[in-house]
Order: C-alpha cells, then structure tokens, then sequence
C-alpha cells in the first residue's frame, strides 16, 4: 500500500474524500471549538500566548516579543472527515512537500537553481490538506509557497525542480519561473500570479464559469497576511461573495510578508473577522493542524458544491524560512521560531499518526525512504533535463485562431429564456446627446 | 571525473561571499548534499552542500577568502583521486600580508609588479608626450608642397568667372586638358581659352568674354565639378595670382587619364609626388595636402553654397536611375528636390550613367522610349543628295533621352526580325456609334470617347486567342506572359513616352478608356510612376494623327509586336450587303500595321490576329459602358 | 434595411454572437437591467438571462479577472467598462494576467473588454481618455478602435471569436453620430488589417476611429485645391497591419499619422518607425504627427476643442507636404 500511495502523489487525478479505512482506530475524542470575539469560530486548540510587536530600544528599531514562547505543542484536532489511509496520505504528500524543497535547498546552494528559491517550510499541512479537499472538478489557485497544494493536483516534483532549474523540460519550457505553471486541461490549477491577489478574482470567474455550465465548483485560493491587503483581494472576493460563487480564500496567517509582521499589515485580530464584512462564513484555524486544515476547506468545499458560496478560512502559522534564500530572517525575534519547530506539521502529523494507532515508527520510516526514493528519481530526472533552446521558442503571444476551445465542463446550462425576443434599436442615451 | 564546487548565488543581486568555514579537509570523503563548507554573504550565511559524493581534492581558497560568486572554490574526485596538495595559501596573502612567511619572502605577487611598471609609466606620462609632439610639426612646417598651396590664395578682383561648363546632362565633372592661354595673356570673346575631356566629349572652351586672363585655378590635369570657376578674365590681379603656381594641390597635376581623374576627385593617392616618404613625413604630407583637398572639394561641390535637399525617394530614384541630383531643379521649399522634380527630370532627360550596354534592361523611368512612333521615320534619303562642302553644320552632342532612344532602336532591329503586315479596317461603324454616343458618354463616365479603347480592346481580345503575340524570347526559349500589359505610346513635346496599362485583360471597354485617359494625362504632367513606364507586353503606337497612311513601328524590347495605327480616312469603299450586291460606298477607314518578330511569330499567327483584329472592330457589338 | 448607428452595430454584433454561441456572456457594471450605460446591452437580460448578462458590484478589476477565469473554462466573455477611462482600474490584470497567459503557461484567454473612449463629448479627464496605446505596448493583447458603424459591427463579431484578448475601443463620439447600413448576414471584418477609408495621390493620413473623419473633412477641403489625401483607416491598432502602412507611403509618398490619444508615445510614433522601416526610401517628405495635446482631456468645451486634433490642422501639414 505505502508504495503505490507514494506513486499517487504524481497521478493526474487530485485527491479527494474516500470513503473506507482499513485501519482500526483509536481517534481522540473531538475538543470543542470557540469562538474569538466576533463570534467567529476558532478551532485551535491554543491561543498563540506571546505578541509580535516592533520597538525602538537602545537606538535600534526592530522586532520583540512580548509573552512566553515557550509552550508546548497542543495535541492536533481530531478530523471528522479523514478515514486513517487519507490521513497517511496526507502524511506522505506532506513529506513530498518538504523533501521536494530540500532538494531544491541544495541544487539551490549548488548554483542549480537559477533566480530565487521560495520554500515553505512549516506551511505543508496548509498546502497539503488544503488542496487533499478539493474534488476532480475544483480548482486551485496557488502561491508560490504551495507547491505542496500542486503535488497533490497531481503534479510531478520535477516539474517544480525544472521549474526553478529553468529546464526545457519544465511545464512552461522555461518561459516562466519557479512554482509559476498551471494547467486547465486536467489539473485545474491556475499558474501564480506575482501580483498578489489578482488570482482571487480569477477564480470567481472559474466558478463563475463552472456555474454557466451547470456546474457548482469550489475554487480555492492562497493569499497570505501581506498579500490580503491588496484592494483586488476585496474586490475579487466581495465579487465571489456577491455572485455566491464557490471561492475559498485560503488566508495563510504566516506572520511575515517578507520581512513585515501583521502589526504592520493589519489592525484588527484575526484576520476573519473580515468574513463577516464579506457576508461569508469565516473560520479560524490552526495551518499547522493537518486535520483542521482538511475539514475547514472540506466543509467549504462541501458549501461550493451545494452552490452556498464563498469562504474565508484564516490558518494561523509560521513562515520557518527567508522570503527567499537571500533573506536570513533575522528580523524574527528570538524564541519565535523555536515556538512554531515544535509545531512541525509533519512531527505533528507523524505524532498522531502513532497515537491513533494508523502507523508506527517503522511505518513512519519506511514511508520516509520510500518518499526519499521517488524523490530521488525526480532530481534525476529534473537534472537531466536541458536548458531550451531559444530557437524552440516561438515568442508566441498569440492563441492561434483556428483552434476550438473546449468547454471545461460540457455545454452552456442556463435558464430558458424567450428566444423570440428580438434585438430593438436602444432608446436614448443618458449620458451624452 | 572531478567536479567544480562553486560559491553559490544566494540571491539575485549577490555577487561574492566570503568562505567562513570549510567543513571538510583535503583527502576526506564526503557524501552528495552533506555540507562541505560554510559561506557569509551581504544577505545570508549558509551551509554549502556538495553537489557529488567522492573525495575533496581540491580547496582552492581559504577560509576567509571573499570571492565571486560562480568561482570554483573546491574540487570533488571519485573516491581514490589524488589531492592536489597544497592548500590555498594564495589568497590568504591579501589578508594575512606580512604575517605570511611565504608572501613575505617571495613578494612576487601583485606589489613587486608596479614597481618595475613604475619607471615605465613615466615614459608614458608628460615627457613622453612632449616628445611626440614635436615629432609631429616638424611636419607640418616643413617647406614641402603643401604649404605652397596654402600660400597660393590667389586673389582676383572684379574679374570675370570662367566655368568648367556642362557638357551634357549627366555630366558633372570635367578634366582640364589644356590651357591655351597664360596669366597675362590677352583674348578674344569666343576665342579658345582651354581643352576639356569628359565622359561624353572632349572640347575646346572658348572665352566668355574679351580681356586680360588675369587668374588660372586649376592647373592642367584637373578634374573640377562642372560649375566651378577655373579661371578668371579681367579685374586687377594680385601678383601671387599670375603665378597661378596652379593651386596648390601639388597633387592634382596628374595626366588626364581617367585614373587620375577619378584619384583626384577623391583626394587619394595625393602622396605621388613625394620623392622619399620617410614615414612619418609622408604621413603628415599626405594629411596636409589631403586636408588640402578635401577643402578644395568641398568647395567645388557645392556650387549653390547649401546642401542639397532633398528625400529618401528621391535620392533612391536617383539612385536606381543613375542622376545626379545637383542637375535636378528643385520646387520645393528652399529648393529642395521632390519626386515630382525627380521624375519630370527623368522624363525629359532619361536615365543618366552608362547603362551597361549588353542587357537592355527593363525601363524603370518614365522616360523610356519604346518606339519612335510619332516622329518622323529616320530620314532614310538623307545620304542620298552629295551637296557642295559648304559649312559644316552644328555639332551638338545628343541629349541623354535621344542617345538611349538611338540606342533601344537599333539594338531591337538587331534583335527582332521585324516583318510588318497592313490592315485595313472599316471603322464606320463605330465612328458613327462614337459620333452618337461621345456627348452622352462623356457626362456619364467622365471620360471622353476616343478610338483607342476601341483598338486596345479589340487587341486584348485578340491577343487572348493569339497568345504567341503576348510574348518574349528568353534565351532558346519562349515566355508567354500570363497578363496583357498594353504599352500606349505618348507624344510629348519633349519626346515620347509609353506607358503600361497592366492587366488590360481585367478590364472592361471603359476601364480601359479610364485607363488610357489617365496615363496620358499622368504622362503630359509628369506623374507617371517608374513601374508605370515597365514591364509592357506589346505596345500600341497611334502615328496616324500626322496624317500618315501607317508606319512600320519598330518593336519595343523584349516585346515581339507593335501594332502601328494608320490615319483614319474617309474612302471609297466596295460594301457588299446582305444579299451579295455590291456598292461603293465612303467609309472611314483606317490602316492598322502589325510589326512582328519573325522570330517567333510566322506571318499566318500575325494574320490571324490581326483578322481578329479587324472583325472585332468592323462588327463592334461590345457594349462600352 | 435602414442604416444603424455605430452602436447599434456594436450591439447587433454582440447579439448575433450572443444568438450564435452560447459560450458568449456579457459582464459588466449595470448591464443587465438597465442595459448599459450607453444602453449597449439594453434588453439582453431579458433574451438571454441573468446568467449571461451579468451585473457586477464596482470593479473593473473583478469584472476583468471573472471574465478571465470564465475564458480559462472554455467561455467567451464580453466585458464591459462604463468608461474607458476605467480601464485602468483593470491594468494589473490585464498585463499581467490576460496578456501573458498564452506565453506563460499556454492558458489561451478568449475574451473582449469593451467600453467607449474618447472625446469631443465634454466628458473631462476621467470620461474621454484614449488609453489605447498602454495596450499596444503589452504583447500578448489586441487592440481594436473602429471607426464606422459596419466595422464596429465585424470587428465585435471577430472579437469575440478571437482566442486572445482584445481590447475593443468604442468611440463615444460616433456612437450615434455615424450610421450606415449593415452588410447582410454574417458580416465579419478581420482583426489586423487596415481599410482603406478613401483614395488618394498627395498625401496618406493613416489615422483611426473618430480622427478618420477630422481626416475626410480635411480631404474634402484639399480636393479643392488638387490635393488629394489617402486616408487608412488602421481600425486595428495591435497587431498593426504594417503591409497597409507600408503600401500607402509608397504610394504618396508623403505622411501625416493623426489620432486623438495624446502625441508623446501614441501610436504615431510607432508608425514613424515601422514607416522607416518598410518605407524609407518612399518618403518624400517628413513624417508629420497630428494628435492630441500631452495633456489630459479638458472639459470645457473651448479647451476641449483646443486639445482635440482639427480639420485644420491636418489641411495646413498636408498643405506643407504638397510643398515640401
């Protein structure tokens, strides 16, 4: 099982709800969930219990914390909706995620990698679980931190390898640059846009158009603490409110945009309280918590479907690394990082994979080699691929003309209308005689 | 098979870093992704991973050492390599200094260097300058030719200018041959003054006017733009001007073959003179007496004092068709040249230049004439009378535009094999049809009623069925062309003109009246496009307006036929009716002759064409719009 | 067939696409009920539905990207922006996204956003921008500025037919001051090419939109004078139609590119260039640029007129060309 599991991490076919478990379980009991002041439910199982605050002392401006870092990890949410083999699954995509990256880390460091190089260390569970909700027919809008959410949409590691090794072989031959590819034929995901938040709107229109073929779909998109401030986000996503089109906004709280915390970025709590303003359901959750990930975007998921509308969910967790490989984070104040190292995605997920009795450490092992192999096998390939040749590009801007494009999901589904009604001359203008 | 480590580029803008630490030593094995050296840059210090399991066998900087980024910094062998030993000392150095025995000792490096480069520089700095200086004007005073010119300035004044004239339209240089007279001496008005030889002829030019030759500009062997002033009759003449020590220019008194002449008109090869060009003195000799004659051209080339406007069209039609502009007038503001002063100077004169005479190339100006058609036929008894050896007549050089017509029209009876064969065709029909018609169908289409369409039309339609008359000879082989371009001779009252209606074979009765009438008007005013004069496929020539029965048309190249239309006459005529009785009859007739290339073109194909011809006109059934 | 308006002409196209495929939706600010608010889509909802007339909440930014999202479905929407002014509201996602999908990542964007540009209708700065030429210099776009009622008509229909991009320029200034009778059945005009507005000998004005008409008057005056003008209506401005710019030079020789958008970076420039390019050695004469000030559009109506190109200014170069 484990092997062929590892295999589906590169099958076309996205993941979605299963139903059966082979497994016996001993799952937790499920913890009640809160609400923060504006009643807005908060499924975390703690509250963070230290401030990020910027000061000036002793001449120098910068960072500090104000509270106790030195908390313990919380055990994680129970899911209501992960049979034990998705939870693994789960488990091992996570685990493609991040060995990916190191992969990437060293090509990076061996001059590899040409240009920037974005990890997303600690924000696996949110670009895993997130994207493990959605069915064959959703759509995904990622960011360039969640190449995690691309694997399981069924892309390849070498894709992204080849992507920021700028390889012929890549999904866009070279022509764009790291996690910036997508695919509207079977993937359904819409290549990054460094212009963030512009994909919000974009998939208002995706589900938008879904809808016009009679199909209700959920299309989830990533936006960070910094990237939300953006007036497309509101206007994309008051957009999808509106039309109660199936948008998931995916707000992965990370706590720096760059080097930015969110007291410069926002002022009030929790960022979900913006739900309320959009007249859309909002949830706060923890984005280490694999299981919490997984049912908030399920659930919204499920809402999309029914053709209920949008969501907002808020994750809350930490950006472990740089911006990029050039930023050393120093601007995180001391504490802050070894706070969220304990809460590891992957540790956590692997923690409770034990506890429920679904694998155990030689399980665990095993499933890290395995996914060590394939990983393996993807560099090499990446590796062999080569540089295109300019001459291979057409510098083609243009679709070509004579081409039929397909409708994604079938045919045009709309109401009957008079189809008697003629086109009258229009009646005056108002604006201008 | 070793491989390079490099410092990695740990951020777009980064350019060096700095090795901190090695965490391997030479000779230790190390595994694929293990860290083997640490780095500090201006934006991060990382961990160096190797990019290959093996040995390290090479450490080619030491810790400390800052370098760009992409240097090989370390090297990986299989497993066994040799270690290249020594370890990296070099760049040490920079930081260390004296503390290093080795750099110490040796200091072979960077400092001792500009030590011994030090009394090099010197050499090159102020003194040395100083020198080569000098090195350079004792050049430049030397007593040599050049400096004679610059002292020569003759100076006249109140006299009058003697020219090199225009001898010809594309004419726009002139070699002096000989001075027939010197500073000092008298002459008469029209009295030989000097020889000239140009491209097109040699001549002796004789005086202006009467008086004293006070000045000579150029001394023999010069070759000066037409236009310029070459000597000066009259006025008080400075002494230093008699001398007339001819300018200067050394250099220019070559023998007037057209290698001097061309050498001299482009100031080259001014060094001919110099007895022992030392190097360097003949180098400055030469820039003296070039400098010399860059101005002396300047000034010959710009007769009109500014530059010569005009466009990129018009420097391209001159181009292609080998004028030169400063003989063109130019109408536009500040004189500049137009196309329409370009093109109406081609019309009147003709492409310039000697066109290469083996290939009569395609006409691309208006101005090319294609048949002789409304002139007189060339005075064929002319020879015929000896007369008493009175005067001898003018000599007067042809013009550009009657040299290429003499030249066309005998290189095509040297081509074709001309035959010529008369019709004769009843135009009664449609002169009466005309006669009806001509009022009503100029106000509706704008375009007065002549016959010509009626003859084009009816020879399109002939030529259709006849192909064999539409064609040219190219090589051992016959091109018969796909479309019919009607060549209609003009007569203009500086020569001839034929423009092409391309496609007749598109166009209706009235496109081709449309068409006839457009470019003979385009033709009197000038306006005729190159490509509008080109590419014609047989031509019609309408000499009959003198009065001529017909003419025996010569055949416009490479085409193989001409058609020559006759006066058109009232005659008497025999008509047969319907009933077979006939009569006498007065018709309007007219006399259409066909020249043919016998080449290719029997006298059955040119028969049976031309009663194509002559039916189609006699029974006129198309309607002409 | 009665003649029909500029604008009727862009709503008969729409229509008959909307009628032909129904893959072709309207979206837009008050499209719907109301109909537009130049009534372009004027009864539309009532025909096709609210799901292919779609009203927006204010964004152009949403309005672009939810028709860009549709496309990346298979759908072909058609776009409105009250103003063109607004365009810009949408520039992020129109260069970025729309314009780079195809290279970036192979997604083909089948979409138009149309609106009305110009001025001459005492609009201001803000309702009579001629943003074109931002466009143009995007690749991956197509830029499209009719200016009569028959191409309004066949350029909409290739628009919205077309797999890209295409900003469809409307100028309010003809919307119902032209009209023309519509080619019957499907009247379809290529992307692309330029058309050749009226024939002439002395002097081409290349010009598009509502300066083809400054350029006709100006024509009618000349012809008095023996000076006939060549106007070439561009009606396409990305991708240009050089073969028509280049045929027209080396017919006449002399040139004057006219166009309302403002003379520094419009597309005057770019002709001049592509002129030297493919027909240098044609000019007789220089290139002569007639366009709006650099300045933004005024209101009132004396400065407005002081902005705008005029009839005169195109009769006084032509005159200086003639004579050049």
């Amino acid at each position: 099982m484990p092997s062929k599991k590892i295999e589906t991490a590169s099958q076309t076919k996205p993941h979605g709800s299963r139903n059966g478990s082979s497994v016996k379980t001993k799952q937790p009991k499920l913890p009640p969930i809160g609400v923060n002041a504006y009643g807005i439910p908060d499924w975390r199982l703690e509250q963070l219990p230290f401030l990020i605050e910027s000061e000036w002392k002793d001449g120098v401006y910068g960072y500090k914390v104000t509270g106790d870092t030195t908390a313990p990890a919380p055990p994680m949410r129970p899911s209501k909706y992960l049979t034990p083999e998705q939870s693994i699954e789960i488990y091992r995509l996570m685990l493609v995620n991040r060995q990916m990256e190191e992969v990437l880390e060293n090509m990076y460091k061996q001059s590899k990698v040409i240009g920037g190089l974005y990890l997303s260390l600690g924000q696996e569970a949110c670009s895993v679980a997130s994207a493990f909700a959605l069915g064959e027919d959703d759509w995904l809008a990622p960011m360039i931190r969640n190449q995690g959410s691309m694997i399981v949409r069924g892309f390849k590691p070498r894709d992204s390898m080849m992507q920021y090794m700028a390889k012929a072989g890549s999904p866009t031959a070279g022509r764009e640059s790291s996690a910036h590819y997508g695919d509207i034929e079977k993937r359904n995901v819409i290549a990054p846009i460094s212009h963030l938040g512009d994909s919000i709107p974009v998939c208002a229109g995706v589900a938008l158009g879904a809808r016009l073929q009679g199909k209700n779909i959920a299309a989830l998109a990533f936006i960070g603490d910094g990237g939300q401030s953006t007036g497309v986000t509101y206007e994309g996503f008051n957009f999808a409110a509106v039309q109660r089109l199936g948008v998931i906004l995916m707000v992965e709280h990370n706590l720096w945009a760059y080097s930015t915390p969110v007291e410069l970025q926002f002022a009030c709590k929790d960022l979900a309280d913006r739900s309320i303003g959009y007249g859309v359901p909002g949830v706060i959750i923890d984005g280490t918590d694999a299981n919490q990930v997984y049912d908030a975007t399920h659930e919204a998921v499920q809402r999309a479907h029914r053709g209920e509308g949008a969501s907002y969910i808020e994750a809350k967790l930490m950006r472990m690394k740089g911006h990029a490989m050039h930023d050393a984070a120093v601007y995180v104040p001391p504490g802050v990082r070894e706070f969220w190292k304990r809460r590891d995605p992957i540790l956590r997920m692997e923690k409770y994979l034990i506890e429920c009795g679904w694998a155990t450490e030689a399980d665990i092992k095993r499933i890290d080699a395995e996914v060590s192999g394939f990983i393996e096998k993807e560099r090499a390939v990446a590796e062999a691929s080569p540089m295109p040749d300019p001459a291979d590009d057409d510098f083609e801007v243009y679709a070509a003309d004579n081409v039929e494009l397909p409708l994604r999901y079938g045919t045009v589904k709309v109401r009957e209308t008079n189809q008697e009604k003629k086109l009258v001359e229009s009646s005056a203008v108002t604006h201008f005689k | 098979m070793a491989t390079d480590v490099v410092m990695p580029q740990m951020g777009e803008s980064i350019f060096e870093g700095t090795i901190t630490k090695w965490l391997k030593k030479l000779g230790d094995k190390i595994e694929r992704d293990e860290p083997l050296f640490e780095i500090s840059t201006d934006k991060v210090d990382a961990e160096i991973p190797s990019p290959i399991a093996g040995v390290l066998t090479e450490i080619k900087f030491a810790e400390g050492s800052t370098v760009q980024i992409n240097t090989v910094v370390a090297v990986i062998g299989e497993a066994g390599s040799a270690v290249s030993a020594p370890p990296k000392a070099p760049v040490a150095a920079d930081k260390s200094g004296e503390k290093s025995e080795d750099t110490g000792g040796a200091k072979p490096g960077e400092k001792p260097a500009p030590a011994d480069q030090r009394p090099a520089n010197p050499s090159a700095s102020e003194p040395g300058v100083k020198e080569l200086k000098p090195a350079n004007q004792p050049n430049a005073s030397q007593p040599a030719a050049a400096p004679a010119s610059s002292a020569a300035k003759p100076t006249v004044s109140g006299g009058t200018d003697v020219v090199m004239p225009q001898m010809g339209e594309s004419i726009f240089e002139g070699t002096i041959t000989k001075w027939l007279k010197k500073v000092g001496d008298q002459i008469q008005r029209d009295e030989p003054l000097f020889e000239i030889s140009t491209d097109k002829v040699d001549a002796e030019i004789p005086s202006p006017i009467a008086g004293v030759l006070s000045e000579i500009k150029f001394p023999e062997g010069s070759t000066v733009q037409i236009n310029t002033v070459v000597a000066v009759i009259g006025g008080s003449a400075s002494e230093s001007a008699t001398a007339a020590a001819p300018p200067a220019t050394a250099a220019s008194s070559h023998p007037p073959t057209a290698d001097a002449a061309e050498t001299a008109a482009h100031g080259e090869e001014i060094e001919v003179d110099t007895e022992e060009p030392t190097s360097a003195a003949a180098q400055a000799s030469v820039d003296a007496a070039g400098h010399a004659q860059v101005q002396t051209l300047s000034d010959v080339g710009h007769p009109t004092g500014g530059r010569l406007r005009s466009s990129p069209l018009v420097r391209r039609i001159a181009k292609d068709n080998n004028v030169d502009l400063s003989q063109v007038q130019g109408t536009g503001s500040s004189g500049r040249i137009s196309k329409t002063d370009v093109v109406s100077f081609l019309a009147q004169h003709g492409a310039g230049g000697t066109a290469p005479a083996a290939v009569p190339a395609q006409p691309k100006t208006a101005a090319t004439p294609a048949t002789p058609a409304t002139s007189p036929r060339p005075a064929v008894a002319a020879t015929a009378t000896p007369l008493p050896p009175a005067t001898p007549g003018d000599l007067v050089p042809m013009s550009k535009m009657r040299a290429i017509i003499a030249k066309r029209m005998v290189e095509s009876k040297q081509t074709s094999a001309h035959v010529h064969t008369v019709f004769k065709v009843d135009m009664t029909r449609i002169v009466r049809m005309r006669e009806k018609e001509k009022a009503k169908y100029e106000q509706r289409n704008g375009v007065k009623l002549t016959f010509m369409p009626f003859i084009a039309r009816a020879v399109v339609s002939s030529l259709r069925k006849h192909p064999g008359l539409n064609a040219s000879v190219e090589g051992d082989a016959i091109r018969y062309h796909k479309n019919i371009n009607l060549g209609i001779a003009v007569a203009l009252e500086w020569g001839l003109i034929v423009p092409v209606i391309k496609q007749t074979e598109e166009r209706n009765f009235l496109g081709i009246a449309r068409a006839i009438v457009d470019i003979a008007d385009r033709a009197r005013n000038k306006k005729l496009k190159p490509d509008e004069v080109a590419d014609g496929t047989f031509t019609l020539t309408n000499s009959g307006i003198f009065g001529e029965q017909f003419g025996t048309p010569v055949i416009a190249q490479p085409q193989t036929a001409i058609l020559g239309i006759g006066g058109l006459f009232k005659e008497p005529l025999v008509i047969t009716d319907k009933d077979g009785a006939d009569s006498i009859a007065i018709r309007s007739v007219v006399r259409l002759s066909l020249g043919f290339d016998h080449r290719i073109i029997d006298g059955s194909d040119a028969g049976k064409f031309m009663s194509e011809v002559k039916s189609t006109l006699e029974n006129w059934s198309e309607d002409i719009g | 067939m009665a003649p029909v308006t500029y604008l009727e002409a862009i709503r008969q196209g729409i229509w008959e696409e909307m009628e032909r495929d129904s893959r072709v939706f309207v979206i837009g600010e008050d499209v719907g009920i109301y109909g537009g608010a130049f009534k372009v889509t004027e009864g539309f909802v009532h025909r096709f539905g609210p799901e292919r007339v779609v009203d927006t909440p204010i964004s152009e930014m949403a309005i672009t990207s939810a028709a860009y999202g549709a496309s990346l479905t298979g759908l072909r929407p058609v776009a409105e922006f009250q103003f063109m002014d607004f365009i810009s509201s949408a520039h992020s996602q129109i260069v970025q996204v729309l314009a780079k999908s195809f290279y970036r990542w192979g997604a083909p964007a089948p979409m138009v956003l149309r609106g009305p540009s110009g001025g001459g209708v005492s609009g201001g700065p803000y309702h009579s921008q001629n943003p074109e030429m931002f466009y143009v210099h995007t690749p991956g776009l197509k830029v499209v500025c009719p200016a009569t009622a028959s191409d309004a008509k066949g350029l909409m229909k290739s628009a919205i037919r077309d797999n890209n991009p295409v900003l469809f320029f409307e100028h309010k200034f003809l919307y119902r001051r032209v009209k023309e009778e519509m080619p019957e059945g499907d009247h379809i005009v290529p992307l692309g090419k330029a058309r050749l507005h009226r024939e002439g000998r002395h002097v081409s004005v290349i010009t598009y939109a509502a300066m083809v008409y400054v350029a006709q008057e100006a024509a009618d005056l000349l012809a008095k004078e023996g000076i006939e003008l060549e106007i070439i209506d561009l009606r396409t401005l990305l991708p240009l139609d050089r073969e028509a710019i280049a045929a027209t030079v080396q017919k006449t020789n002399r040139v004057i590119v006219l166009h309302e958008d403002t003379k520094t970076g419009g597309i005057a420039g770019e002709l001049a260039a592509i002129i030297n390019e493919e027909a240098f050695d044609d000019l007789d004469a220089p290139i002569v640029r007639v366009a709006g000030l650099d300045s933004p559009v005024p209101f009132s109506p004396p400065l407005e007129k002081a902005f705008l190109p005029k009839v005169e200014d195109v009769v006084r170069e032509a005159r200086r060309l003639v004579a050049y």
